[in-house]
């Protein structure tokens, strides 16, 4: 995807966001609470109106928006969406089962993922560092995390 | 500040203060030796740690962790030409030159004397500037403040990145995140979806650890998918003495540490613009500018000298008017905020022994970088670039979750943490800014509130904003920012066109 088009979808994105907060406002039962968040809301929409537009004209025109050294595209890579994936499977995984099994588990499957072949280093890596950390926040420092 | 000099530093130089400073430079240089990890992203990451401290033991882990972390950017940055941290992009220019004349030793030290000679002038220019700041800006009335917040927000969308219309929309995301949570005035519930966590507004250490620690980190995962070499440490010898590096490198530190406070000061400049600047200029002025960016240890001195003196000079507006004018300075906020301080004027008026103390540990732990961050403690550091990139990533986003999870024992933390790295992560490749939603975040309710009370005492007559001399500089400035890049595209513009009728 071009990094207009993915600008284009961002924008739309966002500002279908914008419309729904906009319709949220709209039920606060003070009048005097949805001034401020009506203000901040039109000057978001209007931002990225003007966003949308100039990205569609340089979509037409074939003009590559200026953008971080991205050799992957857009919007990023298959590769890093696995990422994305299995880093959210990981973050609710610790709110229904504890830190320290996910954790075990997110790292040899996220080393393995990103190219580690080192069973060794990847097995000890993952089995002592959930422990480590549990160790550290709850011992060392009297921090509440759940196991 | 003299009043309260014996209890800051009673607290200052107190065993467990002393031992965050030195933990925190300690884990700042090993966390910012490692590529792709920045000083925000170092401080986002360790930041729940020092919440369970007390306040000014926890500010000390974090500018132990911020000094650390700018000179810790500088170990990759000369031994393998990959800038631990974006403040040290300038240091490659020559640190790794100097690495491959076998010089990577007399680099690294150089590195190191620069950047806590750095540190400690643009500490300084906190503990002189800061104080009569904040005493005029305490002079300010809700419209004043109205405006102070308008131009902070303001000016970090419009300087920050090449694209102000991005900032813009940045600003704004971050503005609406602020206004989740309790409306102050009325007590109506908005955007909260009856969420009880959420009745309190989005916690601010959270979005800013989900916003800044997160999407870096998931880039660093896809980049270690495209590039899995093991590298390899040249090696380090010593090289120089301190009091030899001063007497071949005090102009360049003088001129390093002025350029870098400057640049610190303006909201979104950033460590990397001051090395930058620093670099050429020292570049310019040199009788042999043809040899830098061959391995010029003046070169390594001017960079990283900037960049630790920016450091310091960061926190003066963040700290005297509560417009944080980097991303640090926001982390640095929100862990005030954590502590039940109010960021503003009044924050050193009514907290005079945390902000003297806070500012005292920034020039402390920048002359810390010497002893801790020396020659020997530097081969110990560089051994964390041989940390598989494979596993680096990972191992950095579970220790970002303990700590959310840790900061409030909540899972709905992690729900946050997630969701906004989410959203950091899709900004990020939309090449949107997330520096000005992070500030619009902590600025946002300072705006509406200072906004609501002018309206209510001028009853709801919006001159109240354009009558009081303040508000008028300070507009005065804003059209400034707004219109200066205006009229250098329209005369850019101008130039192209006649080039173009020329031809």
């Amino acid at each position: 995807m071009s990094h207009a088009a993915a600008n284009i979808l961002g924008a739309g994105v966002l500002l279908l966001g914008v419309a729904y907060a906009w319709l949220l406002t709209g039920d606060f039962e003070q009048e005097a609470a949805r001034n401020y968040p009506y203000a901040v809301l039109a000057f978001t929409g209007v931002v990225l109106t003007v966003w949308l537009v100039r990205s569609i004209r340089r979509l037409k025109a074939g003009i590559a928006e200026r953008q971080a050294d991205d050799a992957s595209g857009g919007l990023g890579s298959i590769g890093g969406y696995l990422v994305l994936g299995g880093t959210l499977i990981y973050g609710a995984l610790v709110v229904y089962f504890g830190y320290v099994v996910p954790t075990l588990i997110y790292l040899a499957v996220m080393a393995y993922f990103l190219g580690g072949r080192n069973w060794l280093t990847i097995g000890a890596v993952a089995v002592l560092f959930p422990f480590a950390i549990y160790g550290f926040l709850v011992y060392g420092f009297d921090r509440p995390l759940p196991f | 500040m003299f009043d309260h000099l014996p209890e800051v530093l009673s607290h200052v130089f107190g065993f467990y203060s002393l031992m965050a400073m030195v933990l925190g430079v300690l884990g700042g240089v090993a966390v910012g030796a490692m590529p792709g990890v920045s000083a925000t992203m170092a401080i986002a990451m360790l930041l729940p740690l020092t919440f369970t401290l007390d306040t000014l033991t926890g500010l000390g882990m974090i500018a132990g962790i911020y000094s650390g972390a700018i000179y810790g950017g500088a170990i990759p940055a000369i031994l393998l030409r990959i800038p631990g941290t974006p403040a040290a992009i300038a240091t490659t220019f020559d640190g790794y030159p100097m690495t491959q004349k076998g010089q990577a030793g007399k680099a690294l030290e150089v590195s190191c004397y620069s950047s806590s000679i750095g540190g400690m002038v643009g500490a300084l220019a906190l503990i002189l500037i800061g104080p009569p700041l904040s005493r005029i800006a305490l002079s300010f009335g809700p419209p004043e403040m109205f405006w102070v917040a308008f131009l902070g927000i303001l000016s970090l969308a419009l300087l920050l990145g090449d694209d102000p219309l991005k900032g813009l929309v940045s600003s704004g995301i971050g503005l609406f995140l602020a206004c989740v949570g309790t409306d102050l005035t009325t007590g109506q519930e908005r955007y909260a979806f009856g969420a009880i966590e959420l009745v309190g507004g989005l916690d601010i250490a959270v979005v800013l650890i989900g916003m800044f620690a997160i999407p870096p980190t998931l880039e660093m995962a896809e980049s270690s998918l495209r590039n899995t070499e093991v590298r390899q440490l040249p090696v380090i010898n010593r090289a120089i003495g301190f009091f030899s590096a001063a007497r071949q490198f005090w102009k360049v530190w003088v001129s390093g540490s002025i350029i870098g406070i400057l640049v610190g000061i303006l909201p979104g400049a950033g460590g990397n613009l001051a090395a930058i600047i620093s670099y050429n200029e020292t570049k310019r002025r040199a009788k042999d500018p043809e040899e830098y960016g061959k391995g010029k240890p003046e070169g390594v001195a001017a960079a990283e000298c900037a960049n630790n003196a920016d450091c310091g000079a960061a926190l003066i507006p963040a700290l005297t008017l509560g417009v944080p004018g980097s991303t640090v300075a926001a982390l640095i906020i929100g862990a005030l905020m954590i502590h039940g301080m109010v960021p503003g004027p009044q924050l050193l008026r009514d907290q005079p022994v945390v902000v003297y103390g806070l500012m005292v540990q920034m020039l402390f732990t920048g002359f810390l970088i010497i002893p801790l961050g020396g020659l020997l403690a530097t081969r110990v550091f560089a051994r964390v670039l041989l940390i598989p990139p494979y596993l680096l990533a990972p191992l950095i986003l579970s220790i970002t979750v303990a700590g959310v999870y840790s900061i409030n024992n909540s899972t709905f933390d992690i729900g946050v943490l997630f969701a906004m790295g989410l959203l950091g992560y899709f900004m990020e490749k939309l090449g949107i800014p997330l520096a000005p939603a992070s500030l619009a975040l902590i600025l946002g309710p300072l705006l509406e509130k200072n906004l609501t009370i002018s309206l209510v005492i001028s009853r709801n007559d919006p001159m109240i904003f354009f009558t009081r001399p303040v508000s008028l500089a300070i507009i005065a400035i804003i059209v400034l920012l707004i219109g200066t890049p205006l009229i250098k595209r329209y005369v850019r513009s101008r130039k192209l066109k006649g080039t173009m009728e020329m031809d």
